[in-house]
Formats: structure tokens, C-alpha cells, sequence
């Protein structure tokens, strides 16, 4: 319990330095992201909206620093993260939830297939070590993980998609409305599918090579000597005594690549024009909107530490020496 | 092979395959009884380790029984199938290994390890009675039944020793092999836990094969006693008679290199190293480092000789005129 409490009282303290930055990084730049509003709206909008903007970004020149921090929080809390330039008058909290699904759904599917594919690759690897899946699979996969990603999803677009049609050619739906209603989702996989299989087959390695490679030292461990002594059935000695030791290594990498699935996979998402957050933050950038690249940072810093959260008290679920620390 | 044998190894050979083969144990062979403590000593390296591995049906990949065989209660236990082997584990024979820190699953408690070697060998076993039968276990150990629940880090180092052995006895096997138990242990505990599998032996009639590098220990608790030297059996005999006159000038060596409490004389130890087990020397493997050395020690491999019929056996020419049962060859 102790554990847990610390553990929050972490999080929140590393929440509060995220947001913080969020509001001292575009303040410390060069220039004024309200100069850029001013200089694209110019003539367009009148005094009173444009006062209205810099309000809403927290950007009022008659307030102190201090005061605009305060009122950055406050709206912050509301939800209120301003207003996208990109796709004005949207709000930047509503093109973020726009996007949101899109990357949980496409990285988030894909980074936990080739985790637990690759996780279990790695211990059968391991397992028969010498045998002929783990002379075939570890240098397969080290080379595809190899592979510069945005090399091979155009080469897997060009040859599945284009060439062969089996796949679409971009796009996360059909037609213009996007639902995730149940009749949707085999339309949703049918997208969904060639970007998945390009980030899976790319990544897939990593988790196999780390995997074996603890499995691989745990093996040697004296617990698995007794398991065998007591003449356990192999499929628990190779799950309950090596694998589950073996994996607890691995989860700080799972929590951190959790994280970073809310970032998109940028290139994969440039890729196949797929509607995520990295295609949202790319084209924050490609439009200097301030208001909606503070808005994804934030996002990707908060999914970040909520991830790396979840997995602390899964953590505590799988080694029991965390418990009593 | 009399009824009174429960395990019978003759002319063991075991080698690991390297780049550079190593042959670990060198036929060696001796025999266990029912009910009896049997000590098995000797220094760091000498094979006890794998002579152990081997008796178990546990050794690494890389390593093979190459000569002799093992008679393990009335079967031919290195020609039994894995299966069956793995059949008779824990109910035949269990295993307390070196360190008691890590032969404990560190993400599974303490009674969930008790319980899935009950289950993995009587499926008929409801969990109740399993679970109920690991508390029965440590309580047999003098340790609190509510630690089934507790882990291996939250257990002292003596106690997860005790719960080793409770689990080496759960299925209530004809033979225990202890390597080592309680090097890693100080005095006090080592003297409680020696104490406490002395009475359960006693009590549960197992036989137990004890190994350890400490002469004083098993001269304590041993029935009889076997000492390693290089890979080779080199001596064999009743504690007795070792403790009154030990045959071969490595055990004594052995024995007197440890401290006694009640007198205050010099410690002798044994001079040198033990040698290279990649190239053991010619002859007879501790002639290098013997007191006693003849010429012929240099180049002549020394035979096993029987000394008397209770069966004490030594490896040394110093007995090479011993020819009859019955008599003391010491010259």
C-alpha cells in the first residue's frame, strides 16, 4: 500500500512538471505564437475575437506571468486547451479527441500484438534453445527490425495495396462518417490491418531478443533447477517458474512503448494517411498551431505517465518483492 | 543387491562436453542403504556437484553419464525413460539444493511451490488437502504455518531452508540428496536445521544423501561417509571409522584440517591445490599434494581395495598388500 501511495504522490508531482513545461516551453521560444495568429487572421477577424484568442491562450499581455499560469490551470482543468488554428474554430481538446481513437486503436493494437508475439517468440526461442525456431526466428527478426520503417511501409503499401488490392490504400474508414459501431468493425480492420502488420513486423524483434535473453538467465537460476527436480510438468516450469521472472524485465519497456502509442507512429501514420495524432501533430507543426501542438505534447506527457502508472501497479501484481518495499 | 540397498552406483563416469571435455567424476561407486545418513565430501570442484547432477537426472546439456550405472530402488535408473523419470521425482527422490536463497521461485509463495509438486505427482489431491498439507509440512519444520503465504524474500535465510527441506519431503520420497543445505547458514541455524533433519530422518525413515565440503559436520551426522578427490571415490567408510582411522592420507588430511574445540594443536590442511580436472595427473590424482607418496604413485593408477567387511574402501597404494577382508592394511 505504501508502495502505491508513494507511487502516486510521484505521478503527481511528475504531472504538475509536464503540464508546467507545457506552459514555459512556447513562452521561452522566439517570437509570439500570437504574433503568427495575428499575422494569418489579419483583417479577417476583428480587435474583440482576436483579444477573445489571446485570452484563450493564455497569452493576456495585462497579466503577469504568474497570473497567466494560474488561469493556464484553470482552464486546463476545464479542459479547455484553446483553439486549433489549423482547423479553426475548432478547439484543440476536440481535434484531439477526434484523433485520439484512431491511434489508441492502430498503434495501440499493434504495439500489444508484437509485444505479446514477440514475448512469446522470445520464450519458446529460449526454451529449445538451439533448436531450430531459435536459429531461424532471432536473425529474422533482428533483420526486420532493421529495416528503416518508412522504407518498408511504402514497400508493403506499394505491393499489398497497390499492386496485389488487398488491402486499402490509406484512410482509417470507409466513406466520409466515421463510427465505431459494432457492423463498422470489419471495415476498421480492414484498414487497420497493413499499418498494424508494418509496426508489428518492425517491432516485433526487440521484444524477442529481450525476452530470450532474460529467459535465457533466468534458466540458470536454481528455482528452475528445483522445478525440474520436482518433476513439475514443463509447460509450468516454463511459464510459472522461468517466463514469469523473466517478463518482469521487460515491463519497464512495455510501459514506456504504452506511452508513446498515444505519440502515433508518425511515419506510419504520414504513411497511409492515417487520421492519428501523429498526423495531427505533423500538421500542427507544417501550420506553426501553437495552440494544438501544446495541446498533443501534453496529451502524449500525460498518456506517458499514465502508462508507466498502470504498469508500476501491474508490477506490483507480478513481483510480490515490490509489495512490502 | 541386497533389500537393505536402496541405491547401488557402480563405476560412474561423468564428462562434460567442452571445448575442452571435462571429465567431473571418475567411476566412482558406492552404495546408499534404506534409512541411512550417507555423507559425501570433499573440496570445491572435486565433482560432488556433478556426481549429485547425475544421481538426479539433472545435468546440463552439456554434460553426460559416459561409463557405469546407477541401481535406484530396484530399477535401472539412468536407462528410465524422462517421463517416468519425471514420474518418480519428489515421490522417490527430492533434492534440497546449495542455496537456499535462490532455489525459491522469488513471484510464487512459498506454499503455492509445496503445493504444485503435490499436485504435479497426485492430481487426485483435492487443493484443500494440498494446501493443508504444506501448512502440515512447515509446522513439521518449526516453521509458522502462515508463511505458505509468504514469499521468499520475507523469510530469513534458515527459514527458507526449512521450507526447502519441508518441500523436499511433501511427497515423503525414499531418498533426499542435500547439496550442501547449510553452507550459506551460520553456525546456530546450520546446528538447528542438522538437528532437525537428524530427528526427521529418524522419525520418516528416509535415507539421505548429505553433501557438503565440512568433515567436522559430517563426522557429526554422517552414517557413513564417502570422500571425493579429483572426480574419484577415494575413500568409503563408517563415520567411526573414519573419525578412529581414516585410511587414505587426503581424508586425513581433511579431518585435520579443521579446528577442534577441545584440543589446541596445529592444523595441518593439505599443501597445494587441487589439480586441473581438464588433465588430471598420472597415477594417482593426489600424489602431487601426499605426505605419504610412493615412487609408484607418479605413474601407477591405484586399485580400490576393500579393508574390512564392513566395507571400508580405500584408493591408495598404501594398501596395495591388503588383500583379504578382514584385515587392517595400514604398514
Amino acid at each position: 500500500m505504501r508502495y502505491i501511495v508513494r507511487k502516486v504522490m510521484f505521478y503527481g508531482v511528475a504531472l504538475w512538471a509536464a503540464v508546467t513545461l507545457n506552459f514555459v516551453l512556447p513562452r521561452m521560444m522566439p517570437g509570439n505564437p500570437a504574433e503568427i495568429l495575428l499575422a494569418r487572421f489579419k483583417g479577417r477577424v476583428n480587435p474583440a475575437a482576436i483579444h477573445a484568442f489571446l485570452i484563450a491562450f493564455g497569452l493576456n499581455v495585462h497579466q503577469t506571468l504568474f497570473q497567466q499560469y494560474v488561469s493556464y490551470l484553470g482552464q486546463l482543468v476545464r479542459g479547455n486547451m484553446g483553439i486549433s488554428i489549423t482547423y479553426y474554430p475548432e478547439p484543440v481538446s476536440q481535434v484531439l479527441a477526434q484523433a485520439l481513437p484512431w491511434t489508441l486503436l492502430l498503434i495501440g493494437a499493434a504495439t500489444i500484438i508484437s509485444f505479446i508475439l514477440g514475448t512469446l517468440a522470445g520464450i519458446v526461442s529460449a526454451w529449445h534453445r538451439g533448436g531450430w525456431f531459435d536459429s531461424v526466428a532471432p536473425g529474422v527478426f533482428t533483420l526486420t527490425s532493421s529495416f528503416p520503417y518508412f522504407w518498408f511501409a511504402l514497400l508493403a503499401l506499394y505491393f499489398f495495396a497497390y499492386r496485389a488490392g488487398w488491402f486499402p490504400l490509406g484512410e482509417a474508414y470507409s466513406g466520409t462518417r466515421a463510427s465505431f459501431a459494432i457492423s463498422n468493425w470489419p471495415d476498421l480492420l480492414y484498414h487497420t490491418a497493413l499499418p498494424a502488420f508494418t509496426i508489428v513486423f518492425t517491432s516485433i524483434g526487440g521484444w524477442l531478443l529481450s525476452m530470450r535473453n532474460n529467459m535465457i538467465t533466468t534458466m540458470g537460476q536454481d528455482y528452475i533447477l528445483m522445478a525440474r527436480a520436482k518433476g513439475l510438468p514443463r509447460r509450468r516450469v516454463m511459464y510459472q517458474y522461468a517466463a514469469r521472472n523473466a517478463i518482469l524485465p521487460n515491463m519497464t519497456g512495455f510501459a514506456l512503448s504504452l506511452g508513446f502509442i498515444v505519440s502515433g507512429a508518425l511515419l506510419t501514420e504520414i504513411v497511409f494517411s492515417y487520421p492519428g495524432l501523429g498526423y495531427t501533430l505533423l500538421q500542427a507543426v507544417q501550420n506553426e498551431d501553437y495552440p494544438l501542438m501544446q495541446g498533443t505534447l501534453l496529451l502524449i506527457a500525460v498518456a506517458v505517465l499514465f502508462a508507466n502508472f498502470v504498469v508500476d501497479l501491474l508490477y506490483v501484481r507480478l513481483d510480490p518483492r515490490v509489495r512490502n518495499e | 543387491m541386497s533389500q537393505q540397498e536402496l541405491l547401488t552406483v557402480e563405476g560412474l563416469s561423468v564428462t562434460y562436453y567442452g571445448p575442452p571435455d571435462v571429465e567431473a567424476v571418475h567411476e566412482a561407486s558406492f552404495d546408499v542403504r534404506r534409512g541411512e545418513i550417507f555423507g559425501l565430501a570433499g573440496e570445491s570442484g572435486c565433482g560432488k556437484t556433478t556426481l549429485i547432477a547425475a544421481l538426479t537426472r539433472l545435468l546440463p546439456d552439456n554434460g553426460a553419464v559416459t561409463a557405469g550405472r546407477i541401481m535406484f530402488a530396484g530399477a535401472d535408473w539412468l536407462k528410465l525413460p524422462p517421463s517416468e523419470v519425471d514420474a518418480w521425482r519428489w515421490r522417490k527422490i527430492s533434492l534440497v539444493s546449495q542455496s537456499a536463497m535462490n532455489s525459491l521461485n522469488p513471484v510464487i509463495s512459498v506454499g503455492e511451490q509445496i503445493v504444485d509438486a503435490i499436485l504435479a505427482h497426485q492430481p487426485q489431491t483435492s487443493k484443500r488437502e494440498a494446501w493443508d498439507r504444506a501448512r502440515a509440512l512447515l509446522r513439521m519444520v518449526e516453521v509458522d504455518p502462515k508463511h505458505v503465504h509468504s514469499y521468499a524474500h520475507e523469510l530469513s535465510g534458515g527459514m527458507r531452508q526449512r521450507a526447502m527441506i519441508a518441500m523436499a519431503l511433501a511427497l515423503e520420497p525414499d531418498l533426499v540428496v542435500m547439496d550442501e543445505p547449510t553452507t550459506a547458514l551460520d553456525v546456530v541455524v546450520q546446528a538447528q536445521i542438522i538437528h532437525q533433519v537428524r530427528t526427521l530422518q529418524e522419525q520418516l525413515g528416509f535415507s539421505v544423501i548429505f553433501v557438503t565440503h565440512d568433515m567436522s559436520l559430517l563426522l557429526s551426522i554422517a552414517d557413513r561417509i564417502a570422500i571425493m578427490y579429483a572426480g574419484e571415490i577415494v575413500e568409503v567408510g563408517s563415520r567411526e571409522r573414519l573419525n578412529r582411522e581414516a585410511a587414505h592420507p587426503y581424508t586425513r588430511g581433511l579431518i585435520e584440517s579443521f579446528p577442534s574445540v577441545f584440543e589446541r594443536k596445529s592444523r595441518v590442511g593439505i599443501p597445494g591445490a587441487p589439480p586441473s580436472m581438464v588433465t588430471p595427473p598420472p597415477g594417482c590424482r593426489f600424489h602431487l599434494r601426499c605426505p605419504a607418496r610412493l615412487t609408484m604413485c607418479d605413474t601407477v593408477v591405484p586399485e580400490e581395495r576393500v579393508l574390512d567387511a564392513a566395507g571400508h574402501r580405500v584408493r591408495c597404494h598404501l594398501y596395495d598388500s591388503v588383500e583379504a577382508i578382514g584385515q587392517n592394511g595400514r604398514n
